[in-house]
């Protein structure tokens, strides 16, 4: 399983023939490396898992083919050089590009090959295709966003700074008075100049990253609020949007985790010391986008009663023992950490809840978390948005766990 | 005597021309080229084996080289050998030319005061 998953993984974003082909080459190599290790005195788990290792992340070998395969029609009919379509690729992953109106895909569907693949324009003509699978990120198309904002009377004015000549500034004045500065995100490709020099060029992609605009609204100065898990609604003073449409989605799962992620690790953070907690950060978000999703890898799934009506979006604490998770190819062991799980509500107040514990027990004080048992009593503490996530406001509050039932 | 391995930029920089000599005296497949250059370099040139598939199958793309399944005599998988065109020779004899005279431009800086 290990191999498939691995291949799978590899291929993933590459289509048809060529798809078939790489998997059929990097197949020998592996099965070649592992039947020498075997020879050596290894079982045969531990053979495959030295050569997979060997070969390294599959991420890199399928961030490579695709830039190859998937490489831009311009590039290839005008002969430049592969490298540069890697170039503008290489940097896009850097990045996380998601498009038009928006687009993140489910973390569930990130788990099948048929997960969708976004198309991104260059400015020099031609396309990119994009797998989307990896970070949490999202983006917006601007022209979408100001297409919305406009005829609910928001004024969108560019900033003339000669400073920005890389990338582009927009004031958002809404109508109550609050002005939103958000900047377009930059991107490069490369070309080859007269002189053969590979030069690295920016351009104003035309879409604003998802956490830049959260961040940008609430820092605004106004009241602001984010609800719904698909197609999350925003609203700024009186003005209300909804991130994502029905054929560009939004997931939640995509969407929280991203905008919250470095409150959550404020609100941790004095109640853990770093070195129980090693590397907070990353533990919050990668627990948030692998388990954000629900029932992967959890062994019970408990449904809680809240007096939350559907759709309120809550966030789980609960302390997990010490684990290995697999990262960039290597294995890493984390002591105790935190799990944060974000979720909405769903019909009649009740939140499923994927937990390896096998009972919960409420608390009050994040504080009194201890480290969650495998199969046993594991303690949470459920926390929601406030009603006003403006920067100069708490983002979060505990519910009490009176108001909570199993 | 322990061997240092070169700069990562520098040999990401030169895998073309590496794969390129690999290449040049037969065809070969991929855990094939990974053996090659290590024993021709006394392990010298150890690159991290998953970018050289991406590699082989740019260099394919551009047509300096060219790829054919064929069965493993072991019984596996087959495999996949990849050989020089007549495009990867002549990008081969520029990219040895254009080494040789960063060599030299390096070279020429030696001494200078």
């Amino acid at each position: 399983m290990k191999l498939e998953k691995y291949l799978k993984r590899a291929t993933s974003g590459l289509i048809g023939k060529k798809r078939l082909e790489v998997r059929e080459e990097l197949t020998a190599h592996l099965l070649e490396r592992t039947h020498k290790y075997e020879i050596a005195g290894l079982t045969h788990p531990d053979a495959l898992a030295r050569a997979i290792e060997e070969l390294g992340d599959a991420r890199t070998i399928r961030a490579g083919m695709i830039g190859v395969h998937t490489m831009p029609k311009f590039f290839a009919t005008t002969g430049l050089s592969a490298v540069i379509a890697a170039g503008i690729l290489a940097t896009l992953s850097v990045s996380s590009a998601q498009i038009v109106g928006t687009l993140r895909v489910p973390l569930e569907q990130c788990q099948s090959s048929s997960a969708q693949i976004i198309t991104l324009k260059t400015p020099i003509g031609g396309t990119i295709e994009k797998f989307p699978c990896e970070q949490g990120d999202f983006w917006l198309e601007f022209a979408s966003l100001r297409a919305t904002l406009e005829p609910l009377g928001v004024k969108i004015e560019r900033a003339n700074d000669p400073q920005l000549q890389e990338s582009e500034q927009f004031y958002l004045n809404f109508p109550d008075g609050a002005t939103v500065s958000l900047y377009l995100h930059k991107m490069f490709y490369f070309k080859r100049s007269a002189t053969d020099k590979l030069e690295k060029i920016p351009y104003v992609s035309g879409y604003v990253e998802g956490s830049t605009l959260i961040e940008a609204f609430r820092t605004a100065g106004v009241s602001f609020t984010m609800s719904g898990w698909d197609n999350p609604v925003l609203r700024i003073g009186k003005t209300r949007f909804q991130i994502g449409t029905a054929t560009a989605p939004i997931s939640g799962v995509n969407f929280y985790p991203n905008v919250l992620q470095t409150r959550l690790f404020s609100l941790f953070n004095g109640w853990t010391t770093e070195s129980s907690m090693p590397d907070t950060i990353n533990n919050v978000e990668r627990q948030v986008q692998m388990y954000g999703a629900p029932s992967l890898f959890r062994s019970h799934k408990h449904r809680i009663q809240t007096q939350f009506p559907a759709g309120q979006i809550v966030v789980v604490a609960s302390r997990e023992p010490s684990h290995s998770l697999e990262y960039e190819g290597k294995n890493r062991v984390y002591p105790a950490f935190t799990r944060t799980y974000i979720a909405p509500v769903g019909k009649d107040g009740i939140l499923e809840y994927p937990s390896d514990a096998k009972t919960l027990r409420f608390k009050d004080d994040l504080r009194s978390l201890s480290v969650t048992p495998k199969d046993g009593a594991g303690d949470i503490a459920v926390l929601k948005f406030t009603s006003d996530l403006s920067y100069n406001k708490k983002s979060f509050e505990l519910v009490p766990s009176s108001k909570l039932s199993k | 005597m322990e061997q240092l391995s070169p700069d990562a930029n520098l040999l990401k920089g030169n895998l073309d021309l590496i794969l390129l000599e690999i290449l040049e005296a037969q065809p070969m497949y991929g855990l094939e080229i990974i053996n090659e250059a290590q024993t021709r370099t006394d392990g010298y040139f150890d690159f991290k084996e998953g970018s050289l598939y991406p590699a082989l199958h740019r260099l394919e793309a551009q047509g300096w080289l060219s790829g054919a399944f064929q069965d493993s005599d072991s019984g596996g998988p087959r495999r996949k050998y990849y050989r020089l065109t007549d495009k990867g020779n002549r990008a081969l004899e520029r990219k040895r030319a254009e080494w040789q005279r960063f060599g030299r431009a390096i070279e020429s800086l030696r001494g200078r005061p």
